[in-house]
Formats: C-alpha cells, sequence, structure tokens
C-alpha cells in the first residue's frame, strides 16, 4: 500500500503536469471503488466545468483543489488504495483496462485512475467539507510540516501500551506513515519495534521523530518504494526498495553492525529488525 | 592527471570504509582490492569455524555475495573488519546450527563436523599466519596444537582465532561478538590458560 513518499511522488507527477484547462468531462467506470462510509458518495459529477488548482497531499492522500464556476472551492481526494495508478494522457489514448476514472480537461488531456484491485478511492465535493470529514478530518499531524517532533509523537502515542510499531501505524497519531517507513525510521532510532509505546522516554521519542522525517524524505527522494505494484505519474517504478535498511531482509546482514535481521510479524504485518541495534529494552524506560 | 608519485611517495592506501563507500558509487575495482585485503583473513577465521575447506570457501562467497548486496545499504558507523566479521560469524552460528541438528538425527557422527577434511584443517593451522616458531615445529605439534584450539568452549574459541590468526583488536571482537571489551579479554585468558594446561607436556 502506498505510504506518504509513493503518494507525493505521484501528487508531484501531477503537479509537474501542471493541469490548468477546464475539466470539460468527468467519466467513472461501473465498478465500485473503495468500500466504507467516508467513500460511499463520490459527488465527482461537481468537478464539471471547475478549473484545476494546486494539487496537495494530505497523509496518504492526494487532495486536488478546483476552483467552480460559481466561484466555490471544491475538492478532489484521492486515495490509491492497494494498486491504484494515476497517470496523464491524451483523451485519444485508448482507455486500458481497469481504468475506472477519467477527468477531461479542455486542452484533450485526460488524468486517469488505473486500479486492477479497486482499493482505490475517489470523492469529491466543497473542499472545506472534505478537509472536515472522514477521513481528511480525523488525521494526526503531518510529519514534514514544520512543528513535527517528539513532543507531538510522545502526545499522542506516549500512553499507548501497543508495540511501538504498530502504534506508528496510527493514522490519527502520525498521518502517512505506514508499515514499512515505520520498520525503517525504528531501525535508524535504534528502537526494538516490539516493545510498548508507553516505555519511550522523551529522548526515544525526539530520536525517532527525527528518523521518520529522515527516511520520509529519503523515500520521496528515491521516487518512492515500489514491491509490487507502485508506479509514479510516468509509470515507473521507485527506487527506494533498494535503499531500505532492513524491511522485506530478515536474515540479510545489518547494514549497520552485520549481525543477522531478525524477521517478525505484528498485527499481521511483518517487519524486521537488529537484535543489535535494536535491543529488546532490559529497563522500564527506552532512551 | 595527478600524478600520485609527484612527491616521490606512493600514495597512501585507501580505508576500508573509504573503498566499500567507492564501491557503493560503482567503483567495481574497489571492491576487488577489499576481496584482496580480506579473503585469507575471512577464510582462516571460516576454515577454522567450519573445518572443511570446500565449506569454508562457499562461506566466503557467501560473505563476499552479501556484501555486494547490502553495498548500497551499508552505513559507515562500524569498521568495515568488524562488520565483515560480523557477517562471517553469523554464517558459522546457522552452520554449526545446521550441524547440530544433523547430530542430533545421527548420534555417532564425530564432534564438529570434522569428518572428511580433517588434515586439511590440521595443514591450515600450520600456514603462514601462525608465528614462525610453531610453523618450523613438528607436524606432531601443530597437530597437537590444532586440536586443542578445536576442543576449545565455543566462545573462548571464536576469541582466541579472531585475536591470535585476524589480528583483531578486543574492541574490535567485542562488537562483533556482541560482548563487552572485558568479557571478550577474560574469554582470550581463560582460552589461553586452556591452551596452556593442554599442551603443557610440549613446553610451549
Ligand atoms: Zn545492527
Amino acid at each position: 500500500m502506498p505510504e506518504l513518499p509513493e503518494v507525493e511522488s505521484v501528487r508531484r507527477g501531477l503537479q509537474a503536469a501542471d493541469l490548468r484547462a477546464p475539466v470539460i468531462e468527468v467519466w467513472r467506470s461501473a465498478y465500485k471503488l473503495r468500500v466504507g462510509k467516508s467513500w460511499a458518495e463520490e459527488n465527482l459529477a461537481c468537478l464539471k466545468d471547475n478549473v484545476p488548482k494546486d494539487i496537495r497531499r494530505r497523509g496518504k492522500y492526494i487532495v486536488w483543489e478546483f476552483a467552480g464556476p460559481g466561484g466555490e472551492t471544491n475538492g478532489l481526494v484521492i486515495h490509491l488504495g492497494m494498486s491504484g495508478r494515476c497517470g496523464v494522457t491524451t483523451a485519444a489514448q485508448p482507455k486500458v483496462t481497469h481504468t475506472h476514472f477519467a477527468l477531461r480537461m479542455a486542452d484533450e488531456r485526460e488524468v486517469r485512475l488505473v486500479d486492477p484491485r479497486r482499493f482505490g478511492g475517489l470523492r469529491a465535493g466543497p473542499l472545506h467539507e472534505l478537509l472536515a470529514s472522514e477521513p481528511l478530518g480525523t488525521l494526526g499531524p503531518e510529519p514534514l510540516d514544520r512543528g513535527f517532533g517528539g513532543a507531538v509523537l510522545a502526545e499522542r502515542l506516549g500512553s499507548s501500551r501497543r508495540p511501538i510499531r504498530d502504534a506508528l501505524l496510527d493514522q490519527e497519531a502520525v498521518a502517512g506513515l505506514g508499515n514499512i517507513y515505520a520498520v525503517e525510521a525504528l531501525f535508524a532510532a535504534g528502537i526494538f519495534p516490539m516493545v510498548e509505546a508507553q516505555r519511550l522516554h522523551a529522548s526515544a521519542w525526539e530520536r525517532l521523530a527525527g528518523t521518520i522525517v529522515t527516511v520520509l524524505q529519503r523515500g520521496i527522494d528515491n521516487g518512492g518504494t515500489t514491491l509490487k505494484d507502485f508506479r509514479n505519474v510516468e509509470g515507473e517504478v521507485g527506487r527506494n526498495q533498494d535503499d531500505l535498511r532492513v524491511y522485506g531482509r530478515a536474515d540479510e546482514p545489518c547494514p549497520r553492525c552485520g549481525a543477522k535481521l531478525v524477521g517478525f510479524v505484528s498485527g499481521g504485518r511483518s517487519g524486521a529488525y537488529c537484535p543489535r541495534c535494536q535491543p529488546r529494552p532490559r529497563t522500564r524506560l527506552v532512551r | 592527471m595527478d600524478d600520485p608519485h609527484r612527491n616521490g611517495r606512493p600514495p597512501e592506501p585507501r580505508s576500508d570504509e573509504a573503498l566499500m563507500l567507492s564501491f557503493r558509487d560503482g567503483d567495481a575495482r574497489a571492491f576487488e582490492e577489499l576481496v584482496a585485503r580480506h579473503r585469507r583473513g575471512l577464510f582462516n577465521f571460516l576454515l577454522r569455524s567450519v573445518q572443511n575447506r570446500s565449506r569454508a570457501e562457499e562461506l566466503l562467497q557467501e560473505v563476499f555475495l552479501r556484501v555486494v548486496r547490502s553495498k548500497d545499504r551499508y552505513e559507515r558507523t562500524a569498521k568495515l573488519t568488524t562488520w565483515l566479521y560480523t557477517i562471517a560469524r553469523n554464517l558459522c552460528v546457522d552452520e554449526s546450527r545446521r550441524a547440530k541438528f544433523r547430530r542430533t538425527t545421527s548420534l555417532d557422527t564425530p564432534r564438529r563436523g570434522a569428518d572428511d577434511e580433517g588434515p586439511a584443517m590440521v595443514e591450515t593451522v600450520a600456514a603462514d599466519d601462525v608465528p614462525t616458531d610453531e610453523r618450523a615445529a613438528a607436524p606432531q605439534i601443530r597437530q597437537r596444537i590444532a586440536r586443542a584450539i578445536d576442543l576449545l568452549p565455543e566462545d573462548q574459541r571464536e576469541v582466541f582465532l579472531m585475536r591470535q590468526i585476524n589480528g583483531l583488536s578486543f574492541k574490535e571482537i567485542g562488537d562483533i561478538v556482541g560482548a563487552p571489551e572485558n568479557t571478550v579479554k577474560s574469554r582470550m585468558r581463560y582460552a589461553l590458560e586452556k591452551l596452556r594446561q593442554d599442551l603443557a607436556d610440549f613446553n610451549l
């Protein structure tokens, strides 16, 4: 599932396409996409005759602003799900299989969503309503925004008894972090992934906040992580999978000390850690 | 072009860590240089652990294969030697686990897989990294030394080998085996004490 860096790569690709011509047609396949009550009302027709504006990102969601014909500000939220791909083509290009959404602009270009597994989601409407309602309304702080730090994490997760890796996946605590980057950030911070979150001392939260930023930034610089499905707007795979230090590398040597990395599964998600660099803590507080 | 010999001095040899970083950046010759520097030491270490020449060769390849695979991620926090020997040691630990498993299934197999190539192991103990006076000694003595080393408890044996054969510092050995430096030093003391007892009749 795409995490913050992958979604950010897609956002940058769409931004670079510099789409400014008004929407002249909204096309949607007959297939249902992401299920759940926040995705039930797609309301995509409201985008017709809108002028595309800034493309932003919130957590793992693309939030595209539109200027409506009556002067209102609309938005389109795109969730890539497991296998969703966004691309920009000419309207004349035939739609490939699994294309579920197309936004045709007056300059004869189209933004399309191709999603074989249909876990992706779309939702449009007045921007302020989108931002205030699920799923955007309850998202935690953006880790790459100014002000993010150890205190922010500690405030939101400091009393949790869940394993720190699992706690970090809570989108209401920190937006956009998923399993891969959480596992990588814990390695970089030297924190045992299964330790109860409430045992982390302020210094450990500070270090972890720092490594979260580092691994996400590295992911963005590498154009995202492609383990299987992820492609950017140009259809290219990311490069960050080669740069992952521990995720998916159980039994391989630790890139820092050479010890054999250990795989684990928690909450149904697998990860890996270095028993030497991320030892199981012996004291109650993890510094 | 810069002439490295301009000052009449050969160029400073590059550190292992610098070579690893060049290798990461695509310089294949840097890797060859690393292999040239470390293959002998690693091979001796592996051979003494698994006591089977062809298996040691395979494991040596495996160590360098892992270096190649991890090159993009190698973090220059530890000394490269420490990193290499930690990787080699882990391969040996896996190997001995497998051997233990085999042993429990066939009770009459001799201790520590010294099955087919015992003599080869004795030969290598007599190799050039053993002090000269020992090299000159009779094959009989070499064999006794080899056996005495082999009889050391595993934790002492690996410390002894890394120190005597590979010339690693106690600090480095500590990092590799994951124990404090003082623990490593006392393992070395116990090892030397035990060897002295075992070899007492040789007056070494
Ligand atoms: Zn490590």
